[in-house]
């Protein structure tokens, strides 16, 4: 069975256009799902994190997938980022992608995802943009604590999906993790024993609640923190949410079908110089 | 006087990235440890290139579980070779311990702050 796909760019429409097509590719029964890509002349390469998630389930389940008709430009972007992974591999002659991969949730991914960003996100990465140091380090940090919440908390037996990309035109640094877990709300359900909504979950989440039955969930917080300062975008998709904050702005709305797990996108700033120091310095001797 | 001992968190994790709940556990280990035993603990940043919550949090955190607010002021060292980057999310970290163990059930009852009027 053939399922078109068009246009998919980071944000609430492209989300709806995964969601969608992963619904009617729920919905068939054919053994063989051709996704047929001749309409689309371009994705945002970070949101083939929850394009493979979900690409990855259906096959996972039996079926064989197979992307046809990509017009020639997308495939290119999409074999120098390894997405088109049945193609020969061609050298990214701009060096502004970076890999689509799949990792479990054992602990042991921990030290693969952290060999990837090692790999991508160090000064003097190849194709890396030029961005300070500490922004460098902040934007790595931010990709462990997404990661990490994803591995502790989706219960994704799929694995969890990451992707990215540069826009050096756009001095924009996107990259996107995507699990298909049980979702924020389900997890604050299992853990707390409380129904919520998905929109209010993340809410609840960013906000810095925890439902580990023992101290943490700051990762968002500082996340958001940095975003802000920044002047870059997050985006969070659990279920039947989609949230952003974008130029220091809180917005969201409920996709017409959930989106089955999380996904976040981080997009940053890499032109921004800002120092990124405290505005008061702490003293060790106040810590504890 | 109390012995002190200097626990080098990159020697542990074996690793200058301490961005990991299950490495985080480790240096929890070695700290409550020698709490237990009656030392104080300073623990060295040096060496750190990347750090998140989740690995504070797993480390320190549970502590204020064990130890009473008190003991561990006066048993937990100023931490050393730390950017002030660090100790911002150190002290975070720190910070929200303290609440959640001060009160453990009101952080699970979360009812009336999540669904206000629903």
């Amino acid at each position: 069975m053939r399922f078109p796909l068009g246009n998919v760019h980071t944000g609430q429409a492209g989300f709806q256009k995964i969601v969608d097509l992963f619904l009617a590719m729920e919905s068939a029964s054919d053994v063989t799902c051709e996704v047929d890509m001749s309409n689309l002349s371009w994705i945002d390469a970070n949101m083939c994190s929850p394009l493979g998630a979900i690409l990855s389930r259906k096959k996972k389940r039996g079926a064989r997938i197979h992307l046809i008709n990509p017009q020639d430009r997308l495939k290119k972007l999409l074999i120098k980022n390894r997405f088109l992974s049945q193609f020969q591999g061609v050298s990214d002659v701009y060096e502004t992608t970076i890999e689509y991969h799949q990792f479990d949730c054992s602990p042991q991914s921990s030290s693969v995802f952290q060999g990837h960003v090692t790999e991508n996100f160090r000064p003097g990465s190849k194709g890396l943009p030029t961005m300070s140091d500490q922004l460098l380090r902040k934007f790595r940090e931010s990709l462990y604590e997404i990661f990490q919440n994803a591995r502790e908390h989706s219960e994704s037996t799929d694995g969890v999906f990451s992707c990215g990309q540069h826009y050096p035109a756009k001095n924009r640094l996107d990259f996107t993790i995507t699990d298909l877990g049980i979702g924020i709300d389900g997890s604050i359900k299992k853990k707390l024993n409380v129904s919520i909504s998905a929109d209010k979950a993340i809410e609840w989440a960013v906000s810095g609640k925890t439902t580990r039955g023992r101290t943490g969930g700051l990762g968002l917080q500082l996340l958001m923190e940095f975003i802000r300062q920044n002047n870059g975008r997050l985006i969070i998709v659990s279920g039947a949410a989609y949230w952003q904050i974008a130029r220091r702005e809180i917005s969201g709305c409920l996709l017409q079908v959930p989106f089955p797990g999380t996904s976040v996108t981080i997009e940053v700033d890499t032109a921004d110089r800002s120092s990124y120091c405290l505005k008061s310095e702490i003293n060790p001797a106040s810590i504890f | 006087m109390t012995e002190s001992i200097t626990v080098k968190i990159v020697s542990i994790v074996e690793s200058g990235i301490c961005v990991a709940a299950e490495d985080g556990e480790k240096v929890y280990h070695v700290v409550y440890e020698a709490l237990k035993n009656g030392k104080s603990v300073t623990l060295s940043f040096k060496g750190i290139e990347d750090l998140t919550s989740v690995f504070l949090n797993a480390a320190i955190g549970p502590l204020y579980g064990e130890f009473s607010e008190e003991f561990l002021k006066t048993h937990m060292n100023p931490p050393q070779d730390a950017s002030q980057q660090d100790l911002d999310t150190l002290k975070r970290c720190v910070e929200r311990a303290k609440e959640y163990y001060r009160d453990p059930e009101r952080f699970r009852s979360v009812e009336a702050e999540v669904f206000g009027d629903d």
